[in-house]
């Protein structure tokens, strides 16, 4: 679904990202790992569009992407969430979801006409984000500004946003950075049930418990390179991973 | 009378403020760019539509309305000139960026002697209607014609402030790369609104020489820039009604240290200092509510629909708390 072939990108004379060539398939979760600084972010600004690369190719669901923008990616299903959640802070939760589909009613002149076609796009929106909220459990908090969101809600409330776009990949900066053990909990869940209905993921974390829970394959970085690839077990008996991302000897 | 006259005045010079303000809210507020450049629409329009209106040779001696629309139009296409090159900057750059084109129109307003007359620029100026209402009453009508434009302008500014739209653009206000990877178009949206934005304070210019009667380039200066942004602030910033009674409160003091009685050895320090007063509220107003007299309310969406259309009911009582209770998993 996602193919990433001997991408690169170095900031002035630092290679933050070398050749890096990875595939996502349908209906898998993908990991991600690897020490501070190995590039993993980078990776997906690339893929993302939010960054331009410097040599390399990324194709989605077999089209070429490099030379598109961000916004055309989006409309085709690849979503991102950001390691830093912040939400539209002074937005309602309704609102930072309601705000999320294409809306044709998102014009100047809008508002002095078409009403009906307003409410009713903003009904059909409305409903949509109910449903989703209830599904994350964040429904009796839909009137509240995000910025009394605590860290772990905010992350649902950034999967919820992706979800809103209607997504085929959802790429996730650290989803479970800054969240307890029983919000991680109901995060696995909530993903493996997304897995269930047919979404694709692939996931950046530093939580190896976590990655190793959820995901099919996991993809190894350490200084903008690939140093490994495979199954959970592989990873976690690779000698290679423990030296450098683990400090093991 | 003379009070009367007097008041309406400060009245009708406190509304220009006011549609100015309402109007850098729109893009300021709403949007969140840091547009130094409000003066400068503001003398673009205000010119244009005074040498589309004075007879020739000097301009084109177009009726009023025609000057109005035509003022509207060319701001338009300047601000969209101005925002097309300018607004991929950020916050700050942007700031310099604007307030660099202001200064640039007020220079070549005072420069270019064969459009614009040069320092001297144009007096006596024509007002509308003024053949029918005879010499002191007009300040009162003008006054009245200032506050229904003011009404106008509150009322469309606010249904774009509570419309999809206006969530839209607080949204880029509150995260502009959230909005960008959620696959909306931040460039085309923001040139759009800062165009209307400019443009509606175009039109406020030619209240402003309708008020003045006359038109110079020294009128054009920074200081109505940073009074605008001063009676935003005040009032609370991302809302339409504090910037209408931020820019009243503002002009309303500022207008008012006149009538401070001083011994007569002091004024000339002393009328230097009525900057200070303004300047003194800022501060205050920062420390003390720094959300503005009137702090951005934020409406839940339930209640602008029902605001819209009563025979939406939205959630029967109860089954809403139910289904959350019993949750997804």
């Amino acid at each position: 679904m996602l193919q990433v072939k001997e991408l690169s990108k170095n900031f002035g004379g630092v290679q933050a990202v070398k050749n890096v060539t990875l595939e996502v398939n349908k209906g898998e979760i993908v990991g991600l790992i690897g020490p501070n600084g190995a590039g993993k972010t980078t990776l997906f600004n690339m893929i993302s569009l939010f960054m331009p690369s410097n040599s390399g190719e990324i194709s989605f669901l077999d089209e070429k992407i490099d030379t598109s923008t961000p916004e055309t990616v989006v409309g085709k299903g690849l979503l991102r969430t950001f390691q830093t959640p912040v939400g539209f802070s002074k937005l309602t939760l309704l609102e930072n979801l309601m705000v999320v589909p294409p809306n044709e009613s998102e014009g100047l002149f809008s508002i002095f006409y078409k009403k009906k076609k307003i409410i009713r796009t903003e009904r059909e929106h409305y409903d949509k984000v109910c449903a989703l909220l209830r599904q994350f459990n964040l429904y009796e908090k839909r009137n509240e500004l995000a910025e009394n969101l605590s860290a772990a809600e905010l992350k649902l409330l950034e999967l919820c946003r992706q979800l809103m776009a209607n997504p085929k990949i959802m790429l996730l900066d650290e989803p479970a950075s800054g969240v307890n053990p029983s919000m991680l909990d109901k995060m696995v869940q909530h993903i493996l049930r997304l897995r269930s209905e047919g979404m694709t993921f692939l996931v950046i974390d530093h939580n190896l418990g976590f990655i190793y829970r959820i995901c099919d394959r996991i993809y190894c970085l350490a200084n903008g390179e690939l140093i490994a690839s495979g199954t959970p077990e592989e990873i976690s008996n690779n000698e290679k991973v423990k030296s450098v991302y683990l400090g093991a000897s | 009378m003379e009070i009367l006259v007097f008041l309406s005045g400060l009245i009708a010079l406190g509304g220009i403020y006011a549609m100015l303000a309402v109007a850098l809210n729109v893009n300021g507020g709403l949007l969140g760019l840091w547009d130094l450049g409000v003066v400068g629409y503001f003398a673009v329009g205000a010119y244009s539509y005074t040498l589309l209106t004075i007879d020739a040779p000097e301009g084109l001696g177009l009726p009023m309305i025609a000057g109005v629309i035509g003022s509207v139009i060319i701001t338009g296409l300047l601000s969209l000139f101005i925002g097309y090159t300018s607004l991929r900057l950020q916050s700050e750059y942007l700031l310099i960026t604007t307030f660099a084109f202001a200064e640039i129109i007020r220079i070549v307003a005072g420069n270019e002697e064969w459009l614009t007359n040069g320092n001297i620029g144009f007096f006596g100026l024509e007002k509308p209607f003024q053949e029918f209402i005879p010499g002191a009453n007009y300040m009162l009508f003008f006054t009245g014609l200032v506050l229904l434009s003011l009404a106008i302008f509150y009322f469309f500014a606010q249904r774009l402030a509570d419309s999809p739209m206006g969530r839209y653009m607080r949204a880029i206000r509150e995260n502009e790369i959230v909005t960008q990877s959620i696959g909306k178009k931040i460039f085309a949206t923001k040139l759009k609104v800062f165009v209307l934005s400019s443009s509606m304070v175009g039109l406020v210019g030619c209240f402003y020489v309708w008020y003045m009667s006359i038109i110079a380039p020294n009128m054009f200066t920074s200081a109505i820039t940073f009074t605008v942004w001063t009676a935003l602030v005040l009032g609370g910033i991302g809302n339409n009604r504090g910037a209408v009674i931020g820019a009243f409160v503002l002009i309303l003091v500022q207008e008012a240290t006149r009538f401070i009685p001083v011994p007569a050895e002091y004024s000339v320090v002393l009328a230097g200092l009525r900057q200070f007063v303004s300047g003194m509220m800022l501060i205050l107003v920062l420390r003390f509510l720094p959300q503005g007299l009137i702090a951005e309310k934020f409406k839940s969406v339930e209640k602008l629909f029902k605001f819209h259309d009563n025979s939406l009911i939205l959630e029967p009582k109860g089954v809403g708390k139910n289904a959350a209770s019993q949750g997804a998993e």
